[in-house]
């Protein structure tokens, strides 16, 4: 996009100067007409100046910069670069950006010029008109020299415009010296209605650019989300191992409050326990084991689908039973109709737990679900 | 005046879902392992000038117990709040249970409480020691049940939750939508006057972020589209043959950036909307070899019917500008033919791909060039991918961990469902960005597909 940029400026700068340099050679005696000058650096870059801002409120308007890269003339390159601005804003502006340099090196390029042609050769400046007189004249040139009021030499005057009035057919005796003192005025024009504008206006665009540039960056990141990653480490430890039978003459104490269809089913697989006590967070029980039991496995049936908690840890931590019992945990699911194989998710959720506690194993018999009759 | 709503209940009961899904992000971690949120973690969410905090909390462990321990220090309904305090402040409680004091510290700071239950399965009675616990803390609660795989249990647990809350909703936190999630908010401002306003507040800057994503996600496809379509892989070398050798070195290039460069796009999208630890599956497009294979793109792009009348419609449309110029003297000639001459060269060049070129350079040696894309579908099959991507990631839900599967577009029917001025003009800019010219109002012409 630089590349762009300098090329427009580049051009930009060549023909102000070559357009400057033509306008201003004159004729044949170096005679140079005045309202031309005037056209030239003064209505038609106050006429620039309003389309540019036509341009700046038009949302498809393309801008002198955005007609030129229309031009089959650009390598790929640019055309890629400049595509790869975001459509809409961002391009736009960056489009009446690049307009603003291509007016302002134009401008540069006039001055460089006419400076150049004062410096180097003897420019005679002139006026002609049918229908103007210096009378009609001079409130009109007053008025546009008001901005450089300071410059007392470079205001117009009645007189001068009467010396500088050029009739082709006549030939009156104009003082070179004289009609040369319109340089000043010129120069005035041009650097106050051509230069100092577009400068204004470049730096307008570039801000205004690089503005809405930080408008499309920031406004991604609209929601800040604070999260301490305090809860994100996995959860370690080691499984228990499964088991799918037990021991006739076993305690079975449910803590998941099975339901006795359930039970009823469930003890045609397993077979029916010494012994069954119902327990539970509530529970006051916590009565030693009989003797009849010593030595023989303890089963406690849980909901599988409940999350292991610290009262059923608390609860099996404080069961007062050695490590001659057989101690396995028999989760359990079911609905109304039907005892269900139990997820894989909860299976390996009460190995996990298992695991902590030692000694502990998880029981599940094969082919345990099935319809409750 | 802070919003803190303390998202509590079972261990493993989705309690984590709710809070990314309220949140709006998937940055917050959630585990199908119990117990993997320790402690309390407090989630500040700010969006527009909003501002409000989600406390993911430990689930309990040990309610019973704490109920008795609380019955024990309360003797009247009056001292109830009071003995929750004290139960958070005892230094023995943190000991014995460091869960519920854990969760029931910002809810005595004054956090309203979001009660969590897993709908998909029955209701127990072991739940009501916990139910009453928070009902003792005295603060505005709301119950959700999240029915996890199945709503087969809500009834019951509606009927189970009324007895302590005054509002229970169901709410599945992988499925709820925008507005549901907007609901859950709007319920609080009712239960507590004096967040009424900034709930209301919150609530609009919600809506306006939803617009302003909506937006931006058209400037990410404007983008996407014009990069895309214009992109071209060039080197200089000093003799024809060099550059003939070139071929497949920029061939590779100029496809694999392509790729990456929309899943750049497609990466924006997702931060966009706050999905950071989104992968996405694409089966039917995933590599460069396939990308770029034209018979898939009609998946995913217009067939090659499709692709005729549109390029016919864009084709017609600019000659139309030419017979407006000349007042219609040309009695319609330009809108036939550009018509005629765009709908034929889509016909032809519907297996076109980018074309590999070797050109001299004035001031001596070649470049070689691979691209840019000359495919008039292209265009539609990236319009298509983005579509649907943004279409999921507004319907999915932060709570969701699964990856998401760019599958086959239906991008026909969204087109057909715009204006056919809107698809006149859709056509016309999308032709032009496939020629590599700069469009200004793609923005404007790709708006209303977001909206279809």
């Amino acid at each position: 996009m630089r590349q762009f940029s300098m090329v427009l400026g580049a051009l930009g700068l060549l023909s102000g100067f070559v357009l400057v340099m033509s306008v201003l050679s004159g004729d044949a005696q170096g005679r140079v007409n005045l309202l031309y000058l005037l056209l030239l650096f003064v209505f038609l870059p106050v006429f620039g100046l309003l389309l540019s801002l036509v341009f700046l409120i038009r949302t498809s308007a393309l801008g002198l910069a955005g007609l030129l890269l229309e031009l089959p003339i650009w390598p790929a390159t640019v055309r890629q670069e400049v595509l790869s601005l975001a459509p809409g804003i961002e391009r736009k502006y960056w489009l009446f950006y690049q307009t603003q340099l291509i007016s302002l090196a134009f401008a540069i390029g006039g001055l460089g010029a006419f400076l150049l042609l004062l410096a180097g050769t003897d420019i005679s400046f002139v006026w002609r008109s049918t229908l103007l007189q210096a009378d009609d004249l001079l409130p009109l040139l007053e008025w546009l020299a008001a901005p450089w009021a300071f410059w007392s030499t470079a205001q117009p005057s009645l007189v001068l415009l009467q010396q500088s009035q050029d009739f082709r057919l006549t030939t009156p005796e104009l003082s070179a010296v004289q009609l040369g003192q319109w340089w000043k005025y010129v120069c005035a024009a041009q650097v106050t209605y051509m230069l100092l504008p577009r400068a204004i206006m470049a730096l307008l665009a570039r801000s205004v650019y690089l503005g809405n540039r930080n408008v499309v960056d920031s406004s991604l990141g609209r929601k800040i989300l604070h999260i301490d990653a305090i809860n994100t480490m996995p959860m370690q430890g080691h499984l228990a191992p499964v088991v799918h039978k037990v021991d006739s003459n076993y305690l079975m104490l449910d803590w998941g409050g099975v339901p006795p269809v359930v039970a009823e089913k469930l003890y045609q697989r397993l077979g029916n326990p010494g012994d069954t006590v119902r327990t539970g967070p509530l529970s006051e029980t916590q009565r030693g084991i009989d003797s009849g039991f010593s030595g023989a496995a303890i089963v406690v049936a849980v909901k599988a689908w409940e999350p292991p908690m610290g009262e059923l840890q608390d609860y099996l931590q404080a069961l007062p039973v050695g490590d001659q019992n057989n101690k396995l945990l028999l989760p359990l699911d079911w609905n109304e109709k039907k005892l269900l194989a139990v997820q894989s998710n909860d299976l390996q959720e009460w190995r996990r737990f298992c695991g902590t506690l030692g000694g502990w194993s998880v029981l599940q018999p094969d082919d345990l679900s099935g319809e409750l009759t | 005046m802070t919003l803190v709503f303390a998202v509590v209940g079972h261990p493993n009961k989705g309690k984590s879902s709710i809070v990314a899904t309220l949140a709006q992000d998937d940055s917050v971690a959630i585990s199908s392992q119990s117990g993997t949120t320790r402690v309390a973690e407090t989630i500040q969410v700010e969006v527009g000038t909003s501002r409000f905090s989600l406390v993911d909390t430990p689930g309990f462990q040990r309610p019973a117990r704490v109920l008795q321990w609380l019955e024990q220090h309360a003797d009247n309904a009056e001292q109830r709040q009071d003995a929750v305090r004290k139960f958070v402040e005892n230094s023995d409680c943190q000991t014995q249970f460091p869960d519920e004091v854990e969760l029931l510290q910002p809810i005595i700071s004054g956090a309203a409480i979001l009660y969590v239950v897993d709908g998909s399965r029955p209701y127990g009675m072991e739940y009501e020691a916990e139910m009453e616990i928070l009902r003792w803390t005295g603060q505005v609660s709301m119950a959700l049940i999240n029915p996890i795989s199945n709503e087969q249990n809500i009834t019951s647990w509606q009927q189970a939750l009324s007895q302590y809350f005054k509002v229970v909703k169901v709410f599945n936190a992988v499925q709820a939508d925008f507005e549901k999630q907007m609901s859950i908010l709007e319920t609080f401002a009712m239960l507590r006057e004096d967040w009424h306003a900034p709930i209301r507040a919150l609530i609009d800057d919600y809506q306006a972020q939803r617009a302003m994503q909506g937006l931006q996600s058209v400037r990410l496809l404007a983008g996407l589209l014009t990069d895309m379509c214009a992109y071209q892989e060039s080197q200089k070398v000093l003799t024809r043959a060099q550059a003939k050798q070139l071929q497949p070195v920029l061939e590779k290039q100029f496809y694999s950036r392509l790729g990456r460069r929309e899943k750049q796009a497609h990466k924006a999208l997702k931060d966009l909307y706050h999905y950071h630890n989104l992968d996405i599956e694409s089966v039917e497009l995933p590599t460069e070899d396939n990308l770029f294979d034209t018979e898939k793109w009609i998946i995913w792009g217009l067939n090659r019917r499709q692709l005729l009348v549109a390029a016919t419609m864009a084709g017609a449309a600019t000659g139309a500008v030419v017979d407006l110029g000349l007042a219609g003297q040309s009695l319609f000639m330009g809108a036939l033919t550009g018509g005629l001459i765009a709908g034929g060269s889509a016909w032809f060049g519907a297996d076109r791909l980018a074309e590999f070129k070797i050109s001299g350079l004035p001031v001596g040696g070649y470049e070689a060039r691979q691209g840019p894309m000359k495919n008039r579908n292209f265009p539609y099959v990236l319009l298509s991918r983005f579509l649907f991507l943004h279409q999921a990631l507004q319907q999915r839900t932060h709570a969701r961990r699964d990856s998401l599967r760019l599958e086959e577009g239906d991008l026909s029917s969204r087109i057909e469902r715009l204006t056919p001025e809107q698809q006149k003009v859709l056509h016309r800019h999308l032709e032009k960005i496939s020629q590599q010219q700069a469009s200004d109002v793609l923005e404007s012409a790709l708006k209303p597909l977001f909206r279809s």
